[in-house]
């Protein structure tokens, strides 16, 4: 990759150490902080206890949850996708769930890299996008997906409804540790953190009208979480 | 028995002086060896908000030196807001350290009545007896910047025959603020309102508070629309049915 | 900076107290606020502590301002994208300008951002032939009407159902007044500029130095369509708004989330580091990253500096009982409410604005909701401060009242005098015991006890002779 161009740096840089009355210092200031809540939060919780919490909070923030085990998954999937109505749908790889074929009368089309204005164009059209996460966070409910080679941003996006697969594996009990995680990536200059992460919460709304909820503003209007319990 | 130098605020010293003849009577009856600094004056906080830092700072050179002669244990005033003026003074002296010595140690006496009684005197039952359906007025200063939210309920609930009733919005402003009334009494008028229409709409005969200044405001809203709610600072409150004949 | 209306903060104020829809509105949506704020601050568990660590997190940052923005403009270069530090909005604007010229790109979406108002971006591109469409849908409904946000999370606070539906009509709308509807076909117009966008441009919330990142805050999912879609992405930053780490990001996204909305997180935090990888189709072909002085570094190292921790959550506006009465565009600027009180004065001279720091009774609602406690009420103080002693351009007659009232009321002997006098000077205004008149700036309002002759002190002094 290419490194961009940076422009004006140096006086901009030297005039904020002139208003801190110094000279512009380039060591990595140390960070020593006095407190650290967060690593508090959900910190003598259980499994089930993170499961039950996941599952409360994805209701208040207007999300299915199904459970299943690995086994049924492609059934699952068929019925929801069933109810949902949805007649076109994409769905990204994920190397963690390998036999998936979901058996559907409506059109399936998988996430390609390889073709990118075909794979945009089905992403554009499609009524439901299903991901599998990255990470789930039961304090919010969130999952996480990581934008990296051969995955996708957007079918978590464009379409009407979206459908996350989630490994029970990776729940964890808030954003406190995937974010150590992903310093990790860095901290030694590395820079291998994904080029883009998303934290999704249940569907895309507003309350820009009255303070009113609107659900499903740009992005989906149903959102529905698929709790793995052996992946 | 704690010697506790009087602070009676201006407003109550000369506007509503049964506010600071309540506080002496109360604690005396609660054992205290009240004094009267007479060289007390003002604590400065009108001049204080308004930017003259100069002018505040002698004024508060004033005040300290006046309590420090008084060699009391503790200096108690009735309301949370000149309280909280007299407790900041050592923020005027950052560059005059011997002053803002002074300024520390004042502060560290100096109380706000009912935090006084509940957190020194360790009473929450004065024994007080009052029949009335009343509210209470929250003060911004009282409860937020010098943090004492607990205390006046605490004494109210003690108070035999009181009814004390909720209040809407309790956390809002009255709007008072200071030379704010005066500056953009547009402003000002209009959260006064507010406050007096959630007064009237908890079906208290009495608003109770613990700052004369923010009594002031509503209460000459209340006058001023004829509406017959009476208002009454907590030191008057706690003294009714204490007063020893 | 932004919007500056014609008149003076007198009528601008007036106008919002006689606005009922607008007061009704603002009203409302503070009382919701607050209640979800204070569920959300309960909820997470020791709140106090949240607040002392992201105070000194954005304390830090501040302190090392020059090197984060270091490594943050090292770690974008090397993820491929371009940074641009521009000192003025004139250069921030000539850059972009100059990106958009080079793409020929003619549609550009936006997704909210506030400093985009500042510098005033749109009227830039404007002029450089493209059409920019605002994508949050507050900002979109008043982008249509050509009016300016009210509340800096909440553009149009200050707009009601029926008044939505009148402008969407006017823009070929058929539906009801349901705010769903209405919604529903903002996605469906917006739909078609995200997908016709050559160039997005977004705000950012935090920038990560560490990862090369920047972050983004939303619920609608534009910022994710705006960050996604065109081949070209350029984001603007405030200096300021950066984090070491995804671990400091964690934090103060949590806070933001939890002050702003009381949400625990919102529907889409989105990071994105540089242009997308290779082997990814979604994401930026090229990437910019403007960092935005605009006066900032002028509050740095002073006495004000505190004020640069600021998050944009609007806690401050979504207690303040002033904001509550005047509304948004009252303050004439684009940061309303105790934070625009403090920051416009400083961002655009006490000349436009030193009527702002008066405007607060100095309650102290601000400071007590501020999660990365900023002392704004203080900072109202040290404004009046500065403009009493440092720019001296108090009134004559304040000037005169205050060093008469600090002569008074150093001196026992004055002090005792002026007590005396008063329940006599104010008898003539008097009516059974309460002044009525006299004093219009509060009589015309409230009436007020006439000062009393036998003052506590008299009586004191009294009673211990008697005893």
């Amino acid at each position: 990759m290419n490194p961009g161009t940076i422009t004006n740096r140096e006086d901009f840089l030297k005039r904020i150490a002139n208003q801190l009355g110094r000279d512009v210092d380039l060591t990595p200031p140390k960070r020593v902080y006095k407190h650290r809540p967060q690593d508090d939060v959900l910190k003598d919780a259980s499994d089930e206890e993170l499961l039950e919490t996941f599952r409360m909070v994805a209701t208040r923030i207007h999300t299915d949850v199904i459970e299943c085990e690995s086994t049924h998954l492609d059934e699952t999937l068929r019925l929801l996708i069933e109810q949902y109505g949805g007649q076109a749908i994409i769905a990204e790889h994920d190397a963690r769930i390998k036999s998936w074929a979901p058996k559907t009368s409506a059109s399936f089309d998988w996430w390609d890299a390889t073709r990118p204005d075909e794979s945009r164009a089905l992403a554009v059209k499609a009524d439901i996008g299903i991901t599998i996460a990255d990470a789930a966070f039961a304090e919010s409910a969130t999952i996480v997906q990581y934008a990296k080679p051969g995955k996708s941003r957007t079918i978590s996006l464009l379409p009407h409804d979206h459908i996350a697969i989630i490994p029970k594996s990776v729940l964890v009990p808030r954003m406190t540790q995937t974010a150590k995680q992903l310093s990790a990536l860095d901290q030694d200059g590395d820079l291998a953190s994904p080029h883009g992460v998303n934290f999704i919460s249940g569907p895309s709304n507003s309350a820009d009208i009255e303070m009113n909820l609107i659900v499903g503003v740009h992005g989906p209007v149903r959102v529905a979480y698929v709790l793995v319990h052996d992946l | 028995m704690p010697k506790v130098a009087l602070f009676v605020t201006c407003l109550s010293d000369t506007l509503f002086p049964s506010v600071g003849q309540a506080t002496v009577e109360l604690l005396e009856h609660l054992g205290c060896d009240v004094s009267f600094p007479f060289e007390q004056t003002c604590c400065g906080q009108p001049a204080y908000n308004s930017g003259y830092h100069e002018e505040t700072k002698k004024i508060a050179k004033h005040m300290i030196e006046t309590f420090e002669k008084a060699d009391a244990d503790y200096i108690v005033g009735p309301s949370g807001s000149c309280v909280m003026m007299m407790r900041d003074y050592a923020h005027l002296f950052k560059d005059d350290p011997a002053w803002k010595t002074r300024a520390e140690a004042h502060a560290a006496k100096t109380f706000e009545l009912t935090q006084f009684i509940v957190d020194v005197l360790e009473v929450k039952d004065v024994g007080a007896k009052f029949p009335a359906k009343a509210t209470y007025h929250a003060s911004c200063h009282m409860t937020r910047l010098l943090g004492i939210e607990a205390a006046p309920g605490q004494l109210l609930k003690h108070v035999d025959g009181l009814t004390m009733l909720p209040l809407d919005g309790v956390h809002n402003c009255c709007g008072f603020g200071g030379t704010f009334s005066v500056k953009m009494p547009d402003v000002s008028v209009q959260m006064v309102d507010e406050k007096v229409a959630s007064i009237l709409n908890s079906g208290a005969d009495i608003l109770i508070g613990a700052d004369a200044s923010c009594l002031m405001n509503i209460g000459g809203r209340l006058h001023k629309q004829g509406h017959p709610i009476k208002v009454m600072h907590i030191a008057e409150v706690l003294n009714e049915g204490v007063k020893q004949a | 900076m932004g919007i500056r209306l014609d008149e003076k903060f007198q009528t601008r104020r007036k106008d919002g107290i006689d606005n009922p829809f607008m007061r009704e509105a603002v009203s409302s949506a503070q009382d919701r606020l607050r209640g979800v704020r204070l569920y959300a601050a309960e909820e997470l568990g020791d709140w106090e502590a949240f607040r002392d660590h992201s105070e000194e997190i954005r304390q830090h940052v501040l302190e090392h301002l020059d090197y984060y923005l270091y490594q943050l403009s090292e770690n974008i270069s090397k993820r491929g994208g371009h940074v641009f530090f521009a000192e003025t909005p004139e250069e921030a604007n000539r850059y972009i300008r100059e990106v958009v010229r080079s793409k020929d790109a003619k549609h550009i979406v936006k997704a909210k951002s506030m400093v985009t108002e500042e510098i005033g971006l749109n009227e830039a591109l404007k002029e450089e032939g493209c059409t920019v469409v605002e994508s949050d849908l507050g900002e979109w409904i008043l982008q249509l009407d050509n009016d300016p946000p009210s509340h800096i999370i909440a553009p149009a606070l200050h707009k009601d159902r029926n008044a939505v539906h009148k402008t969407f009509t006017a823009n070929g709308y058929e539906g009801t007044n349901d705010p769903t509807e209405l919604g529903r076909y903002a996605r469906r117009e917006l739909r078609k500029d995200f997908l016709k966008a050559e160039v997005g441009i977004t705000g950012c919330n935090f920038a990560i130095a560490e990862s090369g990142a920047v972050g983004l805050v939303t619920n609608e999912g534009n910022g994710r369509m705006v960050t996604s879609l065109p081949d070209t992405v350029i984001s603007v930053m405030g200096m300021e708004r950066l984090v070491p780490s995804y671990e400091e990001f964690e934090v103060l996204v949590n806070m933001l989330c939890r002050s702003a909305v009381g949400q625990r997180l919102t529907s889409y935090i989105t990071t994105f580091a540089g242009t997308r990888a290779v082997g990814e189709i979604d994401g930026p072909e090229e990437f910019h990253l403007v960092i935005v002085d605009n006066k900032r570094s002028g509050i740095l190292g002073t006495q004000f500096q505190s004020v640069l921790q600021c998050i944009r959550c609007a806690s401050c506006i979504n207690v303040c009982p002033v904001y509550r009465h005047i509304g948004g565009h009252a303050y004439g600027s684009i940061y309303s409410g105790p934070i625009g009180a403090v920051l416009a004065p400083l961002l655009d001279g006490y000349e436009n604005y030193k009527e702002l720091p008066y405007a607060s009774s100095l309650c102290g609602a601000c400071t007590e909701a501020c999660p990365v406690k900023i002392p704004l009420h203080e900072l109202l103080i040290e404004h009046r401060r500065v403009i009493v002693e440092e720019k001296k351009q108090s009134p004559f007659v304040e000037r005169i009242a205050m060093k008469g009232f600090a002569v008074t009321s150093s001196s026992p002997l004055l002090f005792g005098a002026a007590e005396q006098m008063a329940p006599f000077a104010t008898s003539p205004f008097t009516n059974a015991g309460q002044i009525e008149k006299g004093l219009p700036a509060w009589t015309d309002s409230k009436d007020l006890p006439q000062p009393s002759k036998q003052t506590v002190r008299d009586w004191f002094k009294k009673r211990g002779n008697a005893e």
